[in-house]
């Protein structure tokens, strides 16, 4: 009883803080009508670069964790970690690695320019797509990772021993938990772009790379029209729950099944070697490279660290650790009822991706 | 027993609170920031005005006057300081400030009159460069050449409002034209001041568009001299950065105080090497070395708060539609 009653306590704050503003935010709005040409164009745009950059980030991360679940390298544990870098970095910093790499003083314009060929130009719309790609295709690829490593082995021994092909591997064991995998990766790349702007506008070249974060900012800031703002943000809020309805409606396999043990022994990891080391390579060098571009310039500096960073560093942890605490206790406390509600029809109960 | 001596001492407390009186400034978050102004500036006010001395930041000068509109007669705001003359028409027209003048020996090119709000300090937008590049003279040549720059977007960064109105300002009818010559030299426009900076420090560009006293930065701060300002024959649009006291306070005299303070020799000497611009009160000791000379009169341009309001939107759309192409 207890639990229902804090766990239906947290659900109405959360759905007051969100659902409650965002009606009060449709209150104020004055609906399509205050949208010029130019926010139609952003809303384009948002969607395309959001859309685009979800799939490049959820496709390469499927032979990126499927390398990184079946090899076993020297290594192997440390890249996983490093994975959660681009994630937790300041984004401006995210953009200087790239383009220490990518840009037009990076090592490859300057290695194209000593082969006699033209320096590379990525700002645009690939900018931000590789830029997209390079925050998300770690965070994907470590979910993916986690969905392989679910999967019990004996399915893999089972299959091992039935002589199973790859295709049968994949039809069998490795697609039904991609699908059930998959839509909640691709749902969260998509909001994640959707509202990005400093990086859309820092490698999009112009105001080509507007997106509706950025004409909301407008229209709040610059602009102080409130009803437009309202209009603007009622479009992503419509965006945002049209994709995640449809990530919803995506039907989910039952993937759970019984398993003796949870350590993947993969047999099949020496046939696919030549294939996932160059998957493994890739991914890493996009990764690694920018990143080491930003410690190469930061450690050379690191004497140089005024005072103030360390009582900054404090409050960000003092920050983190507060919202982590009340984070965690709000989400135990909304799972918490779930499994009492034994008489909820089958469908509501069923696993979602996220 | 327990219970009373709490209530006694958090009486006791906020009596004591009460008596040191609180006055309450608005500013933009890289003045309080701990290389800003902002510490310097709170131990020197609150040595003399046996106050407590409250800044707090909100955003860059358009956010902060967002707020304020959303807060409206309610705010808790005393004093507001950082907004420019490029804001000072809207927020004039809110009805929330009060109306003032402080008399002092202004330093801003084309002196100062207003009735609401008072300066303390200013700039002039530039673009930056390495000392090695032969710099363009003017939006033309640098228009013909093939050198690149990083721009700001005007619609979020306040570098970026100044670059558009200092086109506007310098080429009237003209400013579409030199927008579309110039977007072959546009790397990339950025949010903020800061992604721009590190671009250009990044060597993505040959020019960053930032202020003429930038490079006093590299100089003072870093012992650095390899960076410079293109001076252009069009002139430089000039930023003013203002302070305006709330109508709505309930410090009268302690916003006075504070807005004295402000263009007093001790304020004025702590601006140029922290916000690292020209102080409205050249202070006693002058300018620090390293720091560039003001530009001449003619070589300055502003557009007065009301031309700035009235050019803002068409300028904008001009921008907008002659790099969208």
């Amino acid at each position: 009883m207890l639990r229902i009653v804090f766990g239906g306590a947290v659900l109405i704050a959360l759905l007051l803080f969100s659902l409650g503003t965002a009606l009060v935010v449709g209150l104020q709005g004055r609906g399509l009508a205050a949208l010029n040409s130019a926010d139609w164009s952003a809303v384009k745009f948002t969607l395309w670069q959001a859309s685009l950059s979800a799939v490049l980030s959820t496709a390469m991360a499927i032979p990126v964790a499927r390398a990184l679940a079946r090899q076993s390298f020297p290594g192997r544990q440390a890249l996983i970690t490093l994975l959660g870098a681009p994630f937790i970095l300041p984004v401006i910093v995210g953009v200087l690695g790239l383009l220490a790499v990518f840009g037009r003083a990076g090592w490859i314009s300057a290695a194209l320019e000593w082969a006699g060929f033209a320096k590379l130009s990525i700002y645009g719309a690939p900018g931000v797509i590789l830029a997209h790609v390079f925050f998300n295709l770690p965070l994907v690829t470590r979910l993916l990772l986690q969905a392989w490593a679910a999967i019990p082995a004996e399915r893999f021994r089972v299959a091992e021993s039935l002589g199973a092909t790859p295709w049968a591997y994949f039809r069998l064991i490795e697609g039904p938990m991609l699908r059930a995998t998959l839509p909640g990766a691709f749902l969260l790349v998509f909001l994640l772009c959707l509202t990005s702007f400093v990086v859309a506008l820092a490698v999009g070249g112009g105001p080509k790379g507007t997106t509706i974060e950025l004409a909301i900012y407008q229209a709040f800031r610059l602009d102080f029209d409130l009803g437009k703002a309202a209009s603007l943000a009622l479009v992503q809020f419509t965006i945002c729950g049209a994709v995640s309805l449809l990530a919803f409606l995506v039907p989910l396999p039952q993937t759970d099944g019984l398993g003796l043990d949870r350590a993947v022994q993969r047999l099949d990891g020496p046939q696919h070697r030549i294939w996932d080391g160059l998957w493994i390579s890739v991914a890493s060098a996009f990764l690694v490279l920018p990143l080491g571009a930003v410690l190469m310039r930061g450690l050379r500096h690191m004497l140089e660290v005024p005072p103030q960073i360390f009582a900054a560093s404090l409050t960000s942890l003092t920050i983190a650790i507060i919202s982590t605490a009340l984070c965690l206790a709000m989400a135990l406390t909304l799972a918490w009822p779930l499994p009492a509600a034994d008489h909820w029809p089958a469908a509501w109960r069923r696993p979602r991706a996220f | 027993m327990k219970l009373t001596s709490l209530f006694a001492g958090l009486f006791l407390t906020s009596a004591a609170v009460a008596e040191t009186p609180v006055l309450t400034v608005y500013t933009y978050d890289s003045f309080i920031s701990d290389w800003g102004p902002g510490p310097a500036v709170e131990s020197a006010f609150e040595a003399r005005c046996g106050c407590d001395l409250q800044m707090i930041g909100a955003g860059d000068g358009a956010a902060l006057l967002s707020r304020l509109r959303l807060e409206g007669t309610r705010t808790e705001a005393d004093v507001v300081l950082g907004l420019d003359t490029n804001l000072t028409a809207a927020a004039a027209e809110t009805g929330l400030f009060s109306p003032m003048s402080l008399s002092a020996d202004y330093a801003v090119p084309g002196g100062w009159s207003d009735t609401h709000f008072v300066p303390f300090d200013w700039g002039y937008f530039a673009f930056v460069h390495n000392t090695d590049l032969t710099a363009p003279t003017s939006f033309r040549s640098l228009a013909a050449s093939d050198l690149k720059i990083v721009i700001q977007d005007p619609r979020s960064s306040t570098p970026g409002l100044g670059l558009l109105l200092w086109v506007k300002a310098a080429y009237g009818d003209a400013a579409g034209d030199i927008w579309a010559d110039l977007s072959d030299n546009i790397v990339t426009v950025t949010a903020g001041w800061s992604e721009a900076y590190g671009m250009f420090l990044e060597g993505e560009a040959d020019l960053v568009l930032s202020y003429t006293t930038s490079p006093a930065y590299h100089v003072i701060a870093e012992a650095d001299a390899s960076k410079t300002f293109a001076l252009f024959d069009e002139g430089h649009y000039m930023q003013i950065e203002v302070a305006g006291k709330l109508a709505t306070t309930d410090q009268n005299a302690l916003a006075d105080q504070f807005l004295q303070f402000m263009v007093s020799d001790e304020f004025q000497s702590i601006i140029p090497t922290t916000n690292w611009m020209f102080p409205a009160v050249t202070p006693k000791t002058g300018l620090p070395d390293g720091f560039p000379q003001a530009l001449r009169a003619e070589q300055s341009l502003i557009f007065s708060p009301e031309e700035a309001a009235a050019q803002r939107s068409a300028a904008l759309e001009e921008w907008q539609s002659a790099l969208a192409r």
